[in-house]
């Protein structure tokens, strides 16, 4: 008889397969999300059949790529442009305290949700969907830090899970000034595209779900807007990093 | 230390330079994995220039964000490569979409692109090829038929149901037993430490 971790487990190698269409990957995603937080036998599933998905590309002759192909990518390579960087603020340090508990350790980033998570005022992502983001092992945790700045004083995080369709951005903000508004850029090869405006609730907490897979982007940029946003990003530079 | 740890710890020491942005590290990733990705993703694509492109976005992904690997989940080799299926198979499906698009307004004969590339013997994933290709063998023919049409031919559950008449309850159970086979076989000797 089929049990849960079988029915699991069969969602799982089909997505490390990529076998899964758009409908049966939202199905997949819904049953994981409810199961794996709590199984640690599935996860080990999950990162097993992942490197098995990886290994598997082995079974297939390896073949030289045309000699273009590097070509391009040293074009791709070179090194990158200096970033305009606007004025930060004020916003360094003034973090006050939250629900959202941000522990940073040396290099790495912990997200710890307290419970006490009050509402943002725009653009909520659902809490549940974010526990269970974070609980993928192949999820990703990044640091946006404010121009300028290393990781260890980042306000917020973008997290993701590649593959996905959503990408949080988590962490703590004071409000932007009267009639702003923070905006979120995906970026691309140096081309942004808005993911949205939010402002924090009135503690300050920024949970904000983008309907966007990380691993299709390079860089992640909050700046600061007027209160209706923009088309591209014009304001001042909060917080960003590389993806 | 056996020869793929050594392999694998190679990896690991260009991927650390290669966070620091050290293009000679860059160059050796490239050099060690290029045929690997191209082979793989031109069987999954079946064209020479999705299959460039796949290649060439691979490794850009992979020197703007050298830090998505996480040497605690796996090989380089194994994150690299699953990289390069998953974009694969996203082109594969993102040029099925665009073919019958194209083919409702203006219905052309397929022509397949016929190019002669040249096979790679690389002798230092020649154990790790033969464990997968062993272990592929250990599969029975409807386990290996579901896992291939998955896997090299892009196609969702769904579509493998349709094509081969099995029911899809089916096809997902044969995935799984297939993948859990795989796992029994390869996953042991998949730790680099």
């Amino acid at each position: 008889m089929e049990t849960e971790h079988d029915r699991v487990q069969e969602a799982l190698a089909a997505r490390a397969l990529r076998a899964l269409g758009e409908d049966e990957d939202e199905a997949a995603e819904a049953l994981i999300r409810t199961h794996l937080p709590s199984c640690p036998e599935c996860r080990a599933a999950l990162e097993d059949f992942e490197r098995i998905a990886g290994e598997l590309a082995l079974a297939s002759p390896s073949k030289r790529p045309p000699g273009e192909v590097l070509v391009r990518l040293h074009r791709g390579v070179s090194p990158e442009r200096r970033r305009r960087i606007g004025a930060f603020g004020g916003l360094a340090g003034a973090l006050t305290a939250t629900a959202v508990v941000i522990a940073l350790g040396p290099g790495a980033w912990s997200i710890h949700l307290t419970g006490r998570i009050s509402k943002a005022e725009r653009q909520q992502a659902n809490t549940a969907e974010l526990i269970s983001a974070v609980s993928v092992p192949s999820s990703k945790i990044v640091p946006l830090a404010p121009p300028g700045h290393g990781s260890a004083t980042a306000p917020v995080a973008a997290v993701y899970v590649p593959g996905r369709a959503h990408l949080f951005v988590v962490g703590n903000l004071p409000l932007p000034r009267p009639d702003r508004v923070y905006q979120v850029w995906l970026g691309k090869e140096g081309r942004f595209a808005s993911g949205g405006t939010f402002v924090p609730d009135h503690t300050g907490v920024v949970m904000v779900r983008v309907p966007a897979d990380g691993a299709a982007y390079d860089h992640v940029l909050i700046t600061e807007e007027p209160d209706s946003g923009s088309a591209s990003p014009s304001g001042d530079r909060v917080a960003e990093s590389d993806l | 230390m056996q020869p793929e740890r050594l392999e694998d710890q190679r990896d690991r020491d260009l991927h650390r330079q290669l966070t620091r942005r050290d293009r000679g590290a860059f160059d050796e990733l490239y050099r060690r994995y290029s045929a690997a990705a191209y082979g793989l993703a031109f069987r999954v694509t079946g064209r020479s220039a999705l299959a460039q492109d796949v290649v060439h976005d691979a490794f850009l992904a992979l020197w703007k964000a050298p830090e998505a690997f996480d040497p605690a989940r796996g090989t380089f080799r194994g994150y690299f490569l699953s990289l390069v299926h998953h974009r694969s198979v996203d082109t594969v499906r993102r040029e099925e979409r665009s073919r019958q698009r194209q083919e409702r307004v203006n219905p052309v004969s397929d022509v397949g692109e016929d190019v002669a590339e040249e096979v790679v013997h690389e002798a230092w994933l020649a154990d790790r090829r033969s464990k997968v290709l062993e272990a592929l063998e250990s599969l029975s023919a409807e386990q290996r038929e579901v896992l291939e049409l998955a896997y090299f031919r892009g196609y969702t559950q769904s579509r493998i149901a349709e094509e081969t008449g099995v029911p899809l309850g089916t096809v997902k159970t044969r995935t799984l037993a297939a993948m859990r086979k795989l796992r029994a076989a390869l996953v042991g000797g998949m730790d680099g430490d």
